[in-house]
This record gives C-alpha cells, structure tokens and sequence, in this order.
C-alpha cells in the first residue's frame, strides 16, 4: 500500500544490534551465574558489548525520526513526567532500552573499576570491591535485556504488515537470534581477548547450538503459522519472492545450518577448534543481520504491492 | 458533542474525483506528481499529502468488467491501530469520533504507518510526520460537512450523526438488496465500528477493503507469551551448560 519501505535499513541495523547487546548481555550474565562464578569474564564482555552496541542503535533510531529533536517525547509528557503507553510495544520497549542501558552503563562502571588502566581515574574507584552490588544489577539487568531482545520482534508484530502480524511467532524468533548473535559476539571476544580457556570456548559453542536448534523450530513455527494466515504476503513473500535466495542462502544455509554443523562437528572433535568457532561465530552474526534485514524488507514490500 | 460519521454510498459513486481535490483544496495539501498506469485513478496510493482519493476498483463478473468506485481515507476506527501503537500520545480520538495526529507531540517513528490496517496513514518527508484525514474536524466544529462530502455532486458521500449515517446505509441496503443487487455495510462493527461507513455493492476484498480487520496490537500478548516461554527455555536448557564448568574447578 505504500510507494516506499517504511521502516528502512537504520531500522533492521537497529534490531540487530539491539539483539547482539541484549544476547551477550544476558548469556554472559547467566554463563556467570551457572558456572559459579569461573566465567565472569563472561559477564564482563557481555556488558563492554551491550553498552556501546545500545548507544550505537538507540542513535540510529534518533536519526532516523522524522522529528529526531523531539525524540524524548517517547518517554517524556510535554511537562516532562513520564510517559509510558501500555498498549504500545514502541512505548513499553523503548523504556526496557533506557533501563537496559542506563544499567549497563552502570555495571560498566564496576568492571572499569577493576581494570588495571582505570586506577588514576577520579570516582571510578568508589565502584571497586562491591562485587554483591554488581552481580545483582547484573540480574536485574540480565532480564531486561531479555526483555530487549524480545520486544523488537513484538513491535514488528503490532503493525498490519501481514508477514510480521500474522503469526505470534516473531519475538520468540528475534529472541533465538539475539541470543544466538550473542553468544557468537561472545566468542569473538574469546579469539579477540587471545583467552587460553578452551573450555569456555566450546561451552559457548555447545550453548550456541542448542539456541540454534530452538530458532530452526521458531523459523518452522513461523513458516508453518505464516502458511496458514498469511499464505501469499507472508510465506510466499517471504521463502521465495525476491528476498527468497537470501532466505534460503543466507539465513538458513549460511546463518543456521552451516554453524550448525560446525558447532556439532566441534563438539565431536574437540581438538580442532579456534579457526572453525571463530567461523561459525562469523557465519551466526551474518545470518542475524540477515533475519532482520529479510523479514523487515520482504514484509514491507509485499505489503504495499 | 455528537458521535459522527460519514456514509459512503458506493452504489451512487460515479468516480469523478471532486471529494480528491477538494480535500486537498480545503487542507492545503500540495499536488503530486503521477503517473498514467491504465487508470484515471491516481495517484497509487494514499500519501502523506494525498488524505482521500477515489479507487477505481475493477472486477471482471460474467465476461463484463464491473467498475466500483469507492473513496478512501482514514477509517477513524473505534478500535484505531495508529492511536494503539502510538507511544508518544500525539494520536487521540476526539469526541466526535474523529482520530487526529498531534503534528507536534509527534516524533515521526512511523509505527502507525505501519499499524494501519486501511494504509490510511502516510509519511510527509516535508513535515517529518506522517498525515492523514482528519474528517475535517475544524469545518464539523464551525457546523460545516467536511470538505470532501461538500463537493460531492452524486449523493454518494453524507455526513451527520453516526447513529443517522448507519440508519441511511441500511435504508440504501434495503433497496438495493430489493432490487435484487448485493449490498454489504461496512464498518458497522469493524474495528468497534468506524466513523466512515460503506455501502459496498460487492465484496469488501473487491474495493481492496480487509473482510475481518484486526488492531494491529492484537498478537501482542501471544507474542510476548512465545517470547518470554522461549526465553525461559534458554535460560533452562542451553545457557546452563554452563554449569558443567562448575566441574573443572574454581576461578580460571
């Protein structure tokens, strides 16, 4: 119905970075949490990618406003208090990404604090040796990044686009991939930190291709849902139509099944490792970008036709 | 202040495009440049500059092309998409039922571009906000008809108390329907009921209206129901292989 794409390319860049920082925010949060504390490096990088990725997205969006000056009218009335609109995902989501990242800011400051290069830095030493105070930011922070990376597809769902509205399915998909992009920033920080824990390496790894599994079965849900109610504007648009090589190609073959079988074959093997992760991690942030950037395109497109 | 609506009679409907200029006429809108696609009907769509326009529908019956002229425009839903989704409140519905944007409160995300269920709520790249009808609340409040409803010559475009307005269209139902025509009413209760009310001599789906409209936030709490289950099962399953570094002993 309409002559141009609504919501462009700042947009699908916007999600997908939004998922890689709510997805190693979180992962790495929970992979401290489960692992009793050993891989709270984990935690660390989780938080030095989740903040600059957020302030990276949210300016994006700024921008990418009709009216960027007026942008806090999104969660400020006109005699600045408050404003939050229950019935609206961009209301509801935009206050889960200035908690998100008023937060990791303020986690960021306590893993600053025990940098060894921040030691002359004035204030900074007062976050040093609360680690009680951290870990429970962590938690609270770990679940409004979950929160995070699950409203982008929620909000893509509250339109009449009938690719994105049609089915339930899209947060929980975004919420795979976030996770999974995550995960894959994460072990990119594993090669570019030269960190010897092999270990962790393959844990990652291991928890990436569970994650995978899940979104293979949210993509099945989201095509079998797409097939019953939006079978010519959602399913057709969206696995053939002219996004439909860079579905197949892209996202399933290069994005899911490939890592995939990189991650099983590792898991198998694990002698042979770094190169081949570091492919997989490459291959699942790719295929991220490319969830967004297809279902955002195809959507629009076939709608407006 | 009265509930109003505007009714629509496309049986009466003959496609001359004086409710089109009119409107742009009355709301100062800039002409746009066109194309000839096939049609007199222009421009394609419904823009941030163009509120109304004329469809000229085509619908092959018997052999004989049908032509059924139906104007469009913002709905002004009970149930409205853009004022659901709209996170800044510039969106409200005023008492007489109408829904109108805030040019100022509006930021210009575009998420009500993308919740119209009728594409009745375009972008302005000029004022950086998306614009639409607003069944010309300044000429209704001055007790004037809207522009569009003035123009028109053939009888097909009325405007008065809602309750009125519907009475018409199931008046006009009745006679069409005994002279042996189809006749559908429209936006009666779609959406809660609109504020602009058809009387369609075909299927909605011939005029490119959707038959069983839904509010665009309508899959928000079983989309956030998968999301937080999924999410939860993440936390359960693969993100606690972590715990099998608890094995290998302590703090690396």
């Amino acid at each position: 119905m309409h002559n141009h794409v609504v919501w462009p390319m700042a947009i699908v860049i916007y999600l997908f970075l939004a998922g890689i920082a709510g997805g190693a925010f979180y992962s790495g949060a929970l992979a401290e949490f489960y692992s009793g504390g050993k891989y709270r490096r984990l935690s660390k990088w989780g938080t030095y990618l989740a903040l600059p990725l957020i302030l990276i997205g949210v300016i994006m969006l700024i921008f990418d406003l009709g009216r960027s000056p007026y942008f806090w009218h999104i969660i400020l009335k006109d005699n600045f208090t408050p404003l939050v609109v229950w019935s609206s995902t961009m209301s509801v989501g935009t206050w889960f990404l200035t908690i998100f990242g008023v937060l990791s800011f303020i986690i960021l400051l306590f893993w600053l604090s025990e940098e060894e290069r921040t030691k002359d830095w004035p204030i900074i030493n007062r976050f040093k040796g609360k680690d009680s105070v951290r870990k429970f930011l962590t938690f609270i922070n770990m679940i409004v990044g979950m929160l995070v990376a699950a409203y982008t597809g929620i909000l893509l769902a509250s339109t009449s686009v009938p690719m994105w509205h049609a089915t339930p399915f899209l947060g929980l998909l975004f919420a795979c991939s976030a996770t999974s992009t995550g995960l894959a920033a994460l072990m990119l920080c594993h090669k570019a930190a030269n960190d010897p824990d092999e270990e962790m390496l393959h844990l990652l790894g291991k928890a990436d291709m569970d994650v995978i599994f899940l979104e293979l079965a949210a993509f099945a849900l989201l095509l079998i849902g797409l097939g019953a109610f939006a079978p010519e504007l959602g399913l057709k648009a969206l696995i053939t139509g002219p996004y439909g090589i860079a579905f197949w190609v892209g996202i399933v073959i290069c994005g899911l099944i490939f890592p995939l079988a990189i991650e099983i074959y590792v898991n198998k093997f694990p002698t042979l490792t770094l190169g081949l992760t570091t492919l997989a991690a490459v291959l699942v942030l790719v295929g991220g970008f490319l969830v967004r950037y297809v279902i955002i395109y195809a959507g629009q497109i076939a709608w407006k036709a | 202040m009265a509930e109003y609506a505007m009714f629509i009679d496309t049986s009466k409907c003959t496609g001359c495009r004086a409710c089109q200029v009119a409107c742009k006429n009355w709301n100062g809108l800039p002409a746009e440049e066109t194309d000839f696609w096939g049609t007199y009907e222009n421009p394609k769509t419904l823009t941030g500059n163009t509120w109304t326009k004329v469809k000229f529908n085509e619908k092959v019956e018997n052999g004989n092309i049908k032509l059924l002229f139906a104007k469009i425009q913002c709905m002004h839903c009970n149930d409205a998409s853009c004022m659901a989704v709209c996170a800044t409140k510039a969106i409200s519905r005023r008492p007489g039922g109408m829904i109108v944007i805030d040019q100022n409160r509006c930021v210009g995300c575009r998420n009500c571009v993308t919740a119209c269920p009728f594409g009745a709520v375009n972008f302005s790249e000029e004022t950086g906000t998306p614009r639409k009808c607003r069944l010309c609340e300044d000429r209704v409040a001055a007790g004037l008809q809207p522009a569009c409803v003035n123009a028109c010559l053939s009888g097909a475009l009325n405007f008065g108390e809602r309750s009125e307005m519907l009475a018409l269209a199931k008046k006009r139902q009745k006679e069409l329907l005994a002279a042996g025509e189809k006749a559908i009413i429209y936006g009666e209760k779609e959406l809660g009921g609109t504020h602009v009310i058809y009387l369609l001599t075909d299927e909605p789906e011939a005029y490119g209206l959707p038959k069983d409209p839904e509010i665009a936030t309508s899959v928000v709490p079983s989309g956030w129901t998968w999301a937080l289950a999924g999410l939860g099962l993440i936390a359960l399953f693969p993100l606690r292989r972590f715990t099998e570094a608890r094995k290998k002993g302590g703090e690396a």
